[in-house]
């Protein structure tokens, strides 16, 4: 059975011209790819355009892959590495994303931060602002907290994914974690109102 | 103090996941792989890095330096072989001086003489 070939096999097949095998790989790992994608940009149409870019990357590529990596890694490693340029082009200040903050929005973030129940189109507003607050953390940082604290990675696979030691992951999940608390805490709670620009 | 440091990493990690929160079944709209495949062909990808290149670089590279090296090689042999002593090398030169000729006639007395005044050597035939 042709489906039941490793990706490395089939990887050498895109490599040698072989559309077939290309398919294959890219219908094995796309809603994966897109998943972690979509972690990132919220916006299923900038998903699907990293997405893209990956596979066109590894059919580019296909040839430097060496088997002695796994290559879920290898493939990992290109994604983040899109995702990480992608976010650096769209990286806002902090400052200027929370002055961006209205009352309303602010009041929203601050219930869905503490757990409260809302409606579709407020939940749907935390989000987006979350989002918008998260692209202001330095984009690497944003990866190592995404893989590891969403996507359950150790800090050998990040460090294998993002082409960095385990030592030097650990070190940058502990900066980006708080990283994050200090942005956590410049969010307006709705006693203080939003003001924005705290921190 | 403690309370707050953890009411703090409670709403850091929830807005973590709120930023980052994504459909768990989500997947490309349909068409994606027709769509990847236009850019492929349409030279999107650039060209795939062919799998000769890695014989070019095992077999090809080394046999055009070591041709390279040989042809300086031969090159450096056949200036030495057609090299005729002459007018121009520093043995010439050597001859035609005036300090070398005194030191050569053992008089170096010549040598304390002023330059303006030490005659001529005679022209050799």
């Amino acid at each position: 059975m042709i489906d039941d070939a490793s990706d490395a096999s089939l990887l050498g097949r895109a490599a040698a011209g072989d559309a077939g095998g290309f398919d294959l790989l890219v219908g094995r790992w796309k809603n994966r790819l897109f998943r972690l994608a979509l972690r990132f940009f919220r916006r299923p149409e900038d998903a699907e355009e990293i997405v893209q870019e990956v596979f066109l990357k590894v059919y580019r590529m296909a040839a430097t892959y060496r088997s002695d990596a796994p290559f879920e890694h290898w493939l990992l490693r290109i994604a983040s590495n899109t995702c990480v340029d992608r976010l650096r082009e769209r990286r806002r200040r902090r400052e200027d994303v929370l002055a961006d903050i209205t009352p309303d929005a602010g009041a929203w973030l601050d219930a869905a931060l503490a757990g409260a129940s809302q409606e579709a189109r407020q939940a749907e507003a935390a989000r987006a602002l979350a989002s918008e607050l998260l692209d202001s953390l330095p984009p690497k940082d944003r990866m190592v907290l995404v893989l590891m604290d969403l996507e359950g990675l150790s800090a050998r696979d990040v460090a294998a994914a993002t082409g960095s030691t385990r030592a030097a992951v650990k070190v940058r999940a502990l900066r980006a974690r708080r990283s994050l608390r200090r942005l956590a805490e410049a969010v307006p709670t709705a006693r203080e109102g939003t003001g924005g620009g705290r921190g | 103090m403690r309370l707050r440091g953890w009411t703090t990493g409670r709403r850091a990690a929830q807005l973590l996941r709120l930023g980052s929160d994504r459909d768990e079944t989500a997947s490309p709209r349909p068409g994606f792989e027709a769509r990847l495949r236009a850019r492929v062909e349409s030279g999107g990808a650039g060209r795939p890095v062919p799998t000769w290149n890695e014989g070019f670089e095992s077999l090809v590279r080394p046999a055009l330096a070591l041709a390279a090296s040989l042809a300086l090689a031969c090159a450096g042999l056949y200036v030495q072989g057609t090299t005729q002593p002459g007018e121009a090398d520093l043995a010439s030169l050597a001859e035609v001086d005036s300090v070398f000729d005194s030191l050569l006639a053992a008089d170096p007395g010549a040598l304390f003489d002023d330059p303006g005044s030490v005659a001529e050597p005679p022209e050799r035939p």
